[in-house]
């Protein structure tokens, strides 16, 4: 990291690039809402093309598991010829993040929330699934280091059981503690939240000196940042115009589906 | 799917995995192997809090859109629920 000063001319410069092009760097985690607005950017094309073929929509699924597995090598690469110009400040960060961030990482799993949204009710045995892919885990767990690239390419095919079994399993518990649905609920404040309380907590914690040596550090770390998150998004969210600070909270409500015919009906 | 709060409770899941990345990230600096082997593994079981944020807006949007789209109303509701805050 480089040491601030505030005579040197680039400094704000590359603040200001930093800010606009790399909000990773500033905002470390805000980096998903430009990858949710990507989603949104393509979604009505993506529906038009998925509702044309409807009747291929396994076919479209494991298109877009090739698809995300050939931009994850063709990215890789282009990082690497990337990292090759970094003295070309501007150009290297507007290339990165737009390599980086882009939909096409994630876009097996967004196909996946639409094919499972038609055929869920089909799918049977997928439980015969689980053993290979967990096999396959293992062996990816054990033999790779930190986002390795096999388990990066295998996530989606992880997915699809475990999806599976919930939904299977959450037939079976029709009630649920609200609790566990109000976190959900207010997932999107807790998110725009938490990386700044993150950091409030972090100088907390070192300064009662529990540091990253210590054991306690992640599981305290996490219930301060969880809990702070939760009561002050809770606690903005009885302000009057809220939703401009900490995003829309979504409403306690039920939706029922009947299904094959997709009709949505509000209680 | 009976009904939205089996994905409201994913979005929980989710949500706290999400945290949980951000906080056992930071085993990388430590200088205890074993803290850097626990919980950098358990790093990589937890990071798959942004996927499955991304799975469940394609679930929903599919629900929600398949049958009347309107390209006006789609982009209003995203501006306002995304872009604005």
């Amino acid at each position: 990291m480089k040491n601030i000063d505030l005579k040197d001319p680039t400094f704000f410069y590359e603040i200001f690039v930093y800010i606009l092009f790399r909000p990773d760097k500033i905002f470390f985690h805000f980096w998903f809402i430009g990858l949710i607005i990507s989603f949104y950017l393509i979604y009505p094309l993506l529906i038009k093309i998925i509702r044309k073929y409807q009747n291929k929509l396994l076919s479209i699924l494991i298109f877009s598991i090739i698809l995300r597995i050939i931009w994850i090598f063709l990215r890789n690469t282009l990082l690497f010829f990337l990292s090759l110009i970094k003295e070309y400040f501007l150009i290297y960060t507007i290339l990165y993040s737009f390599t980086y961030y882009l939909f096409l990482s994630y876009i097996s799993y967004f196909v996946l929330g639409i094919y499972l949204s038609r055929y869920q009710s089909k799918i049977k045995r997928f439980w015969l699934l689980i053993i290979p892919i967990l096999i396959l885990s293992i062996f990816s767990f054990l033999f790779t280091i930190r986002y390795g690239l096999f388990l990066e390419i295998l996530f989606p095919l992880i997915f699809l059981p475990l999806i599976m079994l919930y939904f299977e399993l959450s037939k079976k518990f029709k009630k649920i503690k609200p609790i566990f649905t109000t976190f959900g609920r207010f997932s999107f404040s807790i998110y725009l939240i938490h990386g700044y309380i993150n950091l409030r907590m972090i100088s907390i914690l070192f300064n009662n000196s529990i540091t990253y040596n210590n054991w306690l550090y992640y599981p305290l770390l996490f219930i301060l940042t969880f809990s702070t998150s939760y009561f002050l998004a809770f606690s903005i969210n009885l302000l009057p115009s809220s939703q401009y600070l900490i995003g829309k909270v979504r409403a306690s409500r039920i939706i029922k589906i009947i299904p094959q015919e997709s009709i949505i009906y509000e209680i | 799917m009976e009904n939205n709060r089996h994905i409201d409770v994913l979005r929980a899941f989710a949500i706290i995995q999400v945290l949980l990345v951000h906080i056992l990230n930071q085993s990388y600096f430590s200088d205890d192997i074993l803290i850097k082997l626990i919980f950098g593994n358990l790093f990589q079981i937890v990071s798959c809090g942004v996927p499955l944020f991304i799975f469940i807006s394609g679930y929903t949007l599919s629900l929600k859109y398949w049958k009347k789209f309107s390209l006006w109303e789609f982009y209003k509701k995203r501006i306002k629920n995304v872009v604005v805050p």
